[in-house]
């Protein structure tokens, strides 16, 4: 049966009164245990100094070459309060607080150093702000020691920040000389590679440019040759062959004709590459004034011995001349074949001068070795640019200008002791003397099987409860009872006195 | 020694000094059954109120011996016993009735339940009340005998030659007789369900038709006493004490008497903080 909260209490209220020297005694002797302890509890004094996290600042642009990065957030926080706890940040501290002496061992070192850090409270309220906190007995010891710390921290952060920047600066100065070096080499390599190989050599491709050309007026040349001797054969063949006398002044035109021409065309040619004071040129003009004269006298003498014939004639011998004639014959012949296989050689060679003049200009070495240096240059100016961010940043970090952390409020000399006060021990005394017993009260008959409870009987049992007697009083018994109630009730409210007497009048120990 | 006893003492004085010591003849008349039937009960009753009352407890007295009387103050107790009372009378019908009283456990309060409600009978004009105590092992109803020699229930189951008038006695209050145990026996059960015990209960409950026996047993966790004694009665209390019986203990003695006679539970001794604080 689960018996009521009215039930409950009833049973409770008959359980005090049945116990309730119990009662008494538990009140007055935790009351007065909590007012010996709160007088004789002893004061602590506490030192507080505030830390600023500077991660929003006007230098944080100038700092991204730094490695040491301090905007990393609430982070800051969980960081400071390891690092203020630390051994490193705390040992200085302690030493400058005063809480090593020349005599003090390693061992009581250890064991100052847990003291100081169960009373140390570090706590990030939030916005940027870092709490830290240290208790002690004596208070300026807490106030130096609060301060150490705080000093010692910020010491090591600055320290580490600046080293930190230091060794970026150096590692990116280290990278820039090391690409310096190699661009130095890359353009070396470069310079030697253009100089050893024609492939890469302006020079070479205006050279291979003019050696076209001539090759192109070789050619050329070879083929007008080539005409005027294939024209010349026919003649002499039509010589040969019956027309010679008839024919010897007109034939004679037709070589001076070709000559003429031959000589035209080489003027024309050599006037794209040489000025007229060339020898060449002035050789060449003078023998064509000299075939233009002879001509015009051929012509003359024609247009007299055949009015109707068109083309100059010669004057020719009858025996010698057919003799002269068929060997010019054959060495105009020969002279063709042989400018047949020069003309034939020269397109050769201009057609793979042409292939090499295209192809000069695509080096695969000199390819490669561009590429690698434009890309070390890109890096070389990547790093000079961080180099340049690391050297600023290392110049903050010099001048205390980049500092994350700060103290925003320096630490204090405790005026008042933290403890707590004396009417929380009395009252809590009070409260804990009451529910302490009756908490147990409580407990024994939830518990304890024994019934207390007549509804149980009927309820629970099933059967049938006839009466409920309650205790029977003696006079004398109920007169004890009630003295023994009274005196309780006295004594219980001179403890209360006496403890409220003690708050009031603020006396401690 | 109590204001009871001594009250008790200086009632017998005067009775062995106004009266002789009983010899056997007087002993054999007084046993003389007398042989009456439910016609005379007028008669008998009338009677009641020249019940012989040598000593009579003032009302300080009852409240140091923790005996309910009328008009007391803490009138609790005394509606509790009255209830009582009249259940059983409700149950008894017409004739009077054997009650016996026992406890759960031992030291449970059957002693004081059976005290109160003989008293409780007694307070009736028209009633008398016999309280039998059977605890032969430690007697608890002795103290309102007084004197060192007394004759009780071992002596006369004990003793042929002690007779019945011989172990009734008064009990300081108007129509109360006590039959004390007398002299403790560890044969206590072997008492209890001895003929002569049977006879008597017979015979107390027959001689006078008004008379209502109580009779205090021990518990059944001490001995089989109240076990051998609840075939002797018409009707059975269980005594239940405040916080000492669990509900296991209550159930199995109350499972160990007939269901017939077993009348009902007694929630004893509950505490009255209110009463004490207050008045």
């Amino acid at each position: 049966m689960r018996l009521t909260f009215e039930q409950n209490a009833h049973i409770l209220g008959k359980e005090a009164f049945s116990h309730r020297r119990f009662i008494a005694g538990t009140f007055i002797a935790v009351t007065a245990l909590a007012t010996i302890a709160g007088l004789m509890w002893p004061k602590a004094y506490q030192s507080t100094s505030m830390i600023l996290v500077n991660n929003k600042r006007m230098v944080n642009p100038l700092e991204k070459g730094a490695a040491y990065q301090p905007d990393v957030g609430q982070q800051r926080a969980k960081i400071a309060q390891d690092l203020i706890t630390s051994r490193e940040v705390l040992m200085p501290a302690m030493a400058t607080a005063g809480f090593f002496t020349q005599k003090t061992s390693a061992r009581e070192k250890a064991g100052l150093l847990k003291s100081v850090r169960s009373n140390a409270t570090v706590a990030d309220l939030g916005t940027n702000l870092i709490s830290v906190s240290f208790k002690d007995r004596n208070p300026a010891r807490a106030y130096h020691l609060t301060k150490a710390v705080v000093a010692q921290f910020i010491g090591q952060d600055r320290a580490s920040a600046l080293r930190q920047a230091t060794e970026a600066y150096a590692f990116l100065n280290q990278e820039v000389a090391s690409y310096r070096e190699r661009i130095r080499s890359e353009t070396q390599e470069l310079k030697k590679l253009k100089a050893d190989t024609l492939d890469a050599n302006q020079t070479y491709a205006r050279y291979q440019r003019r050696r076209v050309a001539d090759l192109q007026a070789a050619y050329d040349k070879s083929q007008i040759e080539l005409k005027e001797d294939q024209g010349r054969v026919r003649v002499l063949e039509q010589e040969l062959t019956g027309q010679g006398q008839n024919n010897s002044l007109l034939a004679q035109g037709g070589l001076d004709r070709s000559r003429l021409i031959a000589d035209e065309a080489q003027l024309q040619k050599l006037r794209l590459y040489y000025r007229d004071t060339y020898p060449g040129i002035q050789a060449l003009k003078s023998e064509i004034r000299t075939l233009r004269g002879k001509l015009t006298r051929l012509s003359a003498q024609e247009k007299t011995l055949h009015p109707g014939q068109k083309s100059l004639t010669f004057a020719v011998g009858s025996g010698q001349f057919f003799n002269n004639l068929e060997h010019e014959f054959n060495d105009t012949q020969a002279h063709v074949a042989t400018l047949q296989a020069e003309a034939k050689e020269s397109q050769q060679l201009l057609k793979a001068q042409l292939a090499t003049l295209h192809n000069s200009e695509g080096s695969s070495a000199v390819s490669t070795l561009l590429r690698d240096y434009n890309v070390n240059q890109q890096t070389l100016d990547g790093l000079l640019r961080r180099r340049e961010q690391a050297r600023v940043a290392l110049n903050l970090n010099k001048r205390q200008q980049a500092l994350s952390f700060r103290v925003y409020e320096p630490a204090n000399l405790p005026a008042e002791a933290i403890s707590p006060p004396l009417a929380f021990f009395v009252i809590g005394g009070i409260i804990l003397g009451l529910v302490l017993p009756f908490g147990l009260l409580y407990g024994r008959t939830q518990m304890d099987a024994r019934v207390r409870a007549e509804a149980i009987i009927p309820e629970t049992l099933n059967l049938p409860l006839l009466a409920v007697v309650p205790h029977l009083y003696a006079p004398s018994e109920s007169l004890t009872a009630r003295r023994s109630v009274h005196w309780l009730g006295v004594l219980m409210f001179c403890v209360l006195f006496i403890a409220i007497s003690i708050v009031l009048s603020g006396r401690s120990i | 020694m109590s204001k009871v006893e001594k009250a008790l003492q200086k009632a017998r004085a005067m009775d062995e000094a106004t009266q002789p010591i009983p010899t056997v003849a007087t002993r054999a008349a007084q046993e003389q059954p007398l042989l009456v039937s439910h016609k005379d009960l007028a008669t008998y009753t009338a009677q009641i109120p020249r019940m012989s009352q040598k000593f009579q407890l003032d009302r300080s007295d009852l409240g140091e011996a923790k005996i309910i009387y009328q008009d007391m103050e803490d009138a609790k107790v005394v509606d509790a016993f009255r209830h009582m009372r009249t259940h059983i009378l409700q149950n008894a019908g017409s004739s009077n009735c054997v009650v016996l009283v026992t406890s759960v456990v031992p030291d449970g309060g059957a002693s004081f339940v059976a005290l109160n409600l003989s008293a409780a009978f007694a307070f009736d004009e028209s009633k008398t009340a016999l309280l039998v105590d059977c605890r032969l092992r430690d007697p608890k109803q002795d103290r309102f005998v007084g004197g060192e020699i007394h004759y009780g229930l071992t002596d006369y189951l004990e003793d042929e030659d002690v007779g019945v008038s011989q172990i009734i006695h008064e009990g300081g209050l108007p129509r109360f007789r006590l039959i004390p145990a007398g002299r403790k026996s560890d044969a206590s059960t072997e008492h209890m369900d001895s003929r002569r015990m049977r006879e008597l209960v017979s015979h107390l409950k027959e001689r006078y038709p008004d008379r209502y026996i109580i009779l205090d047993a021990a518990s059944p966790a001490e001995s089989a006493d109240a076990a051998v004694l609840a075939e002797l009665a018409d009707f059975v209390l269980l005594v239940v004490p405040y916080g000492k019986a669990t509900e296991s203990q209550i159930w199995s003695a109350a499972k160990a008497i007939d269901e017939q006679k077993f009348l009902g539970v007694i929630f004893n001794d509950e505490p009255q903080p209110r009463r004490v604080i207050w008045n």
